[in-house]
């Protein structure tokens, strides 16, 4: 177990440094100067700067620094808001977009896994086929489409729920449900047709026959052996979690990491946008492999390979 | 004089399929008495799995339906038995164990409460240390060795041959009054198999269960079966003691099994004789008797007609024009006699 | 209580069979030559063509492939047939509801969405397509080289893939079209670079179960060429799963599009796609509806279309599923 824990680890250290040496290869491939200053900088700050980041050096100098900062834990600072650091900006901006994100993972498994449950048992009814058509036709609706309808819908039509912007958990409500939408239908489907293989199996029918009442053979056998996979498939899912969800955050208005990142696009705040990328990278790749750990200690045929 | 434990007549059950009705079962009759065993022997897809499973009414029941019959089992008329009493009597009297050692156990559930479940839920008053002294004793009773760890284990962790074993613990441990054995060695090597068949017929003495064992080997029942019935295409085609349908049997069927078994003491130099042919297809089956096509003694009536049933001496019985009388004189392969009741 | 199904009344008995009088005539052997009991031998088909038979014969597939057809008539001949262009600005008509004269209605500079929308999808449909193809190519090298040449290569290949993988996609995307310019080639070669990791470990994958088939030692032995034996065998083989994944890569395409007009980065105006015009819609999804409704219909009924599509292809080319 050790070992392996060891193997991965070295592992993800490898893959930050490679992900942070190639943005900051790329951020510096953006044309024209991305990191000249703007012109009415005071020179106070201008020397500061020039010092911290080498922003007058040639580029291998700059990435040596770079790297080096990043030991340090300073990814940059913004160029445009005055002394706002990329690691502040993260700070109080991530805790909301892991709200909304978490958010929307438990919303959608909880409500997903029901609605296919409830499909798988009722198959061939109508239940089913409305759960099978809903479940495709949500996978292929973007996320913008339910965000901005459940805006006009809930916000406007019904007035029942702030829309817009972030002064309270109810802010949240909203694009909470626009992010689950789409891991309902996947959740839904997935659980569905896990039912229906389950239910297909011999053990069913031996516990059938042992005389189990319909409801004890469902939750006792089925339901357990149903939701194996649904483990599986929560590693990529929680890592997605903390990086939060630009477009939902744009359209609702809420101040988290993914707004952070599309303001910086927008100002063109070159060095926001580099710190950010490799904090998203940093913190996926370190979830992906606390996942990966986790996987090691449920699983012991991982842990004795 | 005996009672009749378990009583099937002219049972039809049908599958509704896309495609139209499945006759599955086409007028079955069969008998058991109390202690007996009986085995029904047929080749895939000739309807003695589905029969089997309808004396518990464990066929699917969105597709399937019974078109006709009785099953009357230790005075209870199954068919018409509500969902509570069907359970009781799945729970204590009637137990099965199936084909597939490796899929009939769930894999994520720990053996030993696999059958303390079945116990439990067939005495729901009994107290569960109570349960799991007699599964452990079931287990033991198999020949599991160690079964006080194997209890803890889950199946994969067992071998295949002891996972059937498992399997037979868990349906024995009720001390049910019918053991339904449906195909449980065609999985397993032929060491295992007589391993297995020993174990069933050793146990069937000391439980006193009665026992339908459905195979598609007649060598198989050979030893562990008193009455065999020889079913084709959802009908039963013979049926007698087991000796009567080794030694004396009567239906061409039955002679083209014999003929292609191979045998330990046969002459190299014979070949074997399949029956040439497939099965019919149970959509539409054929308006006679449903081997006529494969038969080579069939008659033009046996095309047009279906057979009616020939009763002999000691309920050996066979459902075949040959036994007519007006039918002309054939010789039996088996025997090397005349063709008679 | 619940009326049980297996109720049968007793009083079912069984249906009379037609007597039919048995006289001394009809006990006459037969030959057994009409062994016509057993199965009507079907023509087997080869692989393509049964795979092509099952997909024909899924209603859901038909109608996603007719509706999608339609789709690309309309984005193919709706802007010629119209008597507006897509940049035509008339400050007069701007923010106009839907009409008969403006089918779509126009938007906040005047200009006709109908046209807007069926240019933007040919702008959509074709990076989605393009994008597809591009990812198909480069994972099957890729993947196929990695699996082929295997050991210290297929290492470091594979390393490279779970570097760029570990990021998600629309990081490095948003990153290139930084540095290239929002436009159309970049907008494609973003999405390009990225989205060719799943194809090609996939296609690795196929080719490492393929490569210890005996008929492709035996074509080695032979002394062909070890890329053409690659392509030879093992591409039809294991083309299969990458179809299927192309047709789900087209619709992640234009989502993808869609994401990038979100967050700024998308088509530079006047040009259109439905990904800017999506994004512009919600903005003033309040106040005009309309403007967001038929872009956002569109993707979505094409998204469902390549879906379905996708589903469908997947269970045709199944080959455990053949009949």
């Amino acid at each position: 177990m050790l070992k392996y824990t060891l193997k991965r680890f070295i592992s993800l250290i490898l893959t930050l440094f490679l992900i942070a040496t190639l943005t900051f290869f790329l951020m510096n491939a953006v044309p024209g100067d991305p990191f000249a200053l703007d012109r009415d900088t005071p020179q106070v700050i201008r020397d500061a700067l020039n010092q911290k980041y080498g922003l007058d050096k040639p580029v291998f100098e700059r990435y040596l620094i770079y790297m080096g900062n990043l030991l340090k834990g300073d990814f940059g600072m913004s160029m445009k808001f005055k002394g706002q650091s990329v690691v502040d900006k993260v700070a109080t901006t991530m805790p909301i977009s892991a709200m909304v994100g978490l958010g929307g993972v438990l919303v959608g498994v909880l409500i997903g896994v029901i609605f296919g449950i409830v499909a798988a048992l009722n198959n061939g009814k109508t239940f089913d086929f409305i759960v099978i058509i809903a479940a495709i036709v949500g996978v292929s609706i973007p996320n913008f489409v339910f965000a901005t309808l459940f805006q006009r819908f809930f916000g406007v039509t019904l007035n029942v729920l702030p829309v817009f912007g972030y002064k309270g958990l109810l802010y949240l409500v909203l694009p909470i449900f626009a992010a689950a939408m789409q891991n309902i239908a996947f959740y839904a489907r997935m659980l569905r047709s896990s039912m229906l293989d389950v239910m297909n199996q011999d053990y069913i029918m031996t516990a059938k026959s042992k005389g189990l009442t319909r409801k004890s053979v469902i939750f006792r056998h089925t339901l357990r052996n149903s939701l194996l996979p649904l483990v599986t498939s929560f590693g990529p899912m929680i890592a997605g979690v903390l990086t939060g969800n630009f477009v939902i955050e744009k359209i609702f208005g809420i101040p988290g990491i993914g707004n952070a990142m599309i303001m910086a696009i927008q100002g063109s705040d070159y060095m926001m946008i580099m710190g950010l990328t490799i904090m998203f990278s940093f913190i996926t790749v370190v979830m992906y492999f606390i996942v990966d750990v986790l996987y090691g200690v449920v699983d012991p045929r991982i842990r004795i390979s | 004089m005996e009672e009749m434990i378990l009583k099937i007549e002219d049972l039809c059950f049908s599958f509704r399929t896309y495609a139209g009705e499945v006759q599955a079962v086409r007028g079955v009759e069969l008998g058991l008495k109390k202690g007996e065993s009986l085995g029904i022997v047929g080749e895939s897809g000739c309807g003695k799995s589905v029969t089997a499973k309808s004396i518990v009414r464990l066929n699917p029941d969105d597709v399937g339906f019974y078109k006709r019959g009785s099953i009357n089992f230790d005075g209870k008329d199954i068919l018409n038995l509500d969902t509570k009493e069907l359970l009781k009597l799945r729970a204590k009297d009637i137990r099965m164990i199936f084909q597939d050692p490796m899929t009939s156990l769930n894999p994520t559930m720990r053996v030993g409460k696999q059958i303390t479940e079945g116990i439990l839920n067939a005495f729901p008053k009994m107290k569960k240390a109570e349960a799991k002294q007699i599964a452990l004793k079931a287990l033991k009773d198999t020949g599991i060795p160690n079964a006080e760890t194997r209890y803890e284990q889950y199946p994969h962790q067992f071998s295949g041959g002891m996972r059937q074993r498992a399997m037979i613990a868990l349906a024995l441990a009720v001390n049910p009054k019918l053991l339904i054995c449906d195909e449980p060695t065609t999985a397993l090597d032929v060491t295992l198999q007589a391993q297995i068949l020993k174990l069933i017929k050793d146990l069937q003495e000391i439980y006193d269960t009665a026992i339908i064992f459905i195979t598609h080997d007649l060598g198989v029942v050979a030893n562990i079966a008193k009455d065999i019935a020889v079913m084709y295409a959802g009908k039963v085609m013979e049926y007698g003691s087991s000796n009567e349908i080794f030694y004396n049997c009567k239906h061409p069927y039955t002679w083209g099994v014999l003929q292609s078994i191979p045998k330990v003491d046969a002459d190299k130099s014979v070949p074997l004789i399949p029956i040439p042919g497939t099965p019919p297809d149970l959509f539409s089956p054929p308006k006679g008797c449903p081997f006529a096509a494969r038969c080579s003694y069939a008659m033009d009536v046996c095309k047009k007609v279906e057979p009616p049933k020939f009763i002999m001496e000691n309920k050996h019985y066979v459902n075949c024009w040959l036994y007519h009388e007006m039918a002309p004189k054939t010789i039996n392969p088996i025997t090397g006699q005349e063709v008679s009741l | 209580m619940k009326k049980d199904k297996n109720k049968i009344s007793q009083s079912a008995q069984s249906v009379s069979s037609e007597k039919i009088n048995v006289t001394k005539e009809m006990f006459v052997s037969i030959k057994e030559g009409s062994l016509d009991a057993e199965a009507i031998k079907r023509p087997s088909l080869s692989y393509w063509k049964d795979a092509a038979r099952r997909f024909t014969k899924n209603p859901i597939a038909i109608i996603a492939t007719v509706l999608l057809a339609i789709i690309i008539i309309f984005a193919i001949f709706a802007p010629i047939l119209s008597p507006f262009t897509y940049d035509e600005n008339n400050w007069a008509i701007s923010n106009q509801s839907p009409s008969v004269e403006h089918p779509f209605g126009t938007d906040n500079l005047g200009r006709d969405l109908w046209v807007r929308c069926w240019e933007g999808a040919r702008v959509s449909l074709t990076i989605g397509v393009l994008v597809a193809f591009v990812n198909a190519t480069i994972g099957i090298l890729y993947g196929g080289i990695s699996g082929f040449v295997g050991k210290a290569l297929d290492n470091v290949m594979m390393r490279i893939c779970e570097v760029v993988g570990a990021v998600p996609q629309m990081l490095w995307v948003t990153i290139l079209v930084i540095i290239l310019r929002p436009g159309f080639m970049p907008i494609v070669i973003a999405l390009s670079a990225t989205g060719w990791i799943g194809m090609a470990r996939l296609f690795r994958g196929q080719v490492f179960q393929i490569k210890e088939l005996e008929f492709v030692m035996a074509s080695k032995s032979l002394g062909t060429g070890s890329i053409w034996i690659i392509f030879k065998h093992l591409v039809p083989n294991a083309m299969s799963p990458i179809i299927t994944s192309m047709a789900f890569a087209i619709p992640g395409a234009i989502f993808a599009e869609a994401f990038l007009s979100y967050i700024g980065l998308g088509l530079p105006l006047p040009l259109a796609s439905w990904g800017n015009l999506a994004s512009n819609g919600a903005n003033v999804f309040l106040t005009y509806p309309y403007q967001l409704i038929y872009p956002s219909l569109l993707i979505c009924v094409t998204m469902l279309c390549f879906t379905l599509i996708g589903d469908a292809l997947r269970d045709a080319l199944d080959p455990r599923m053949r009949t």
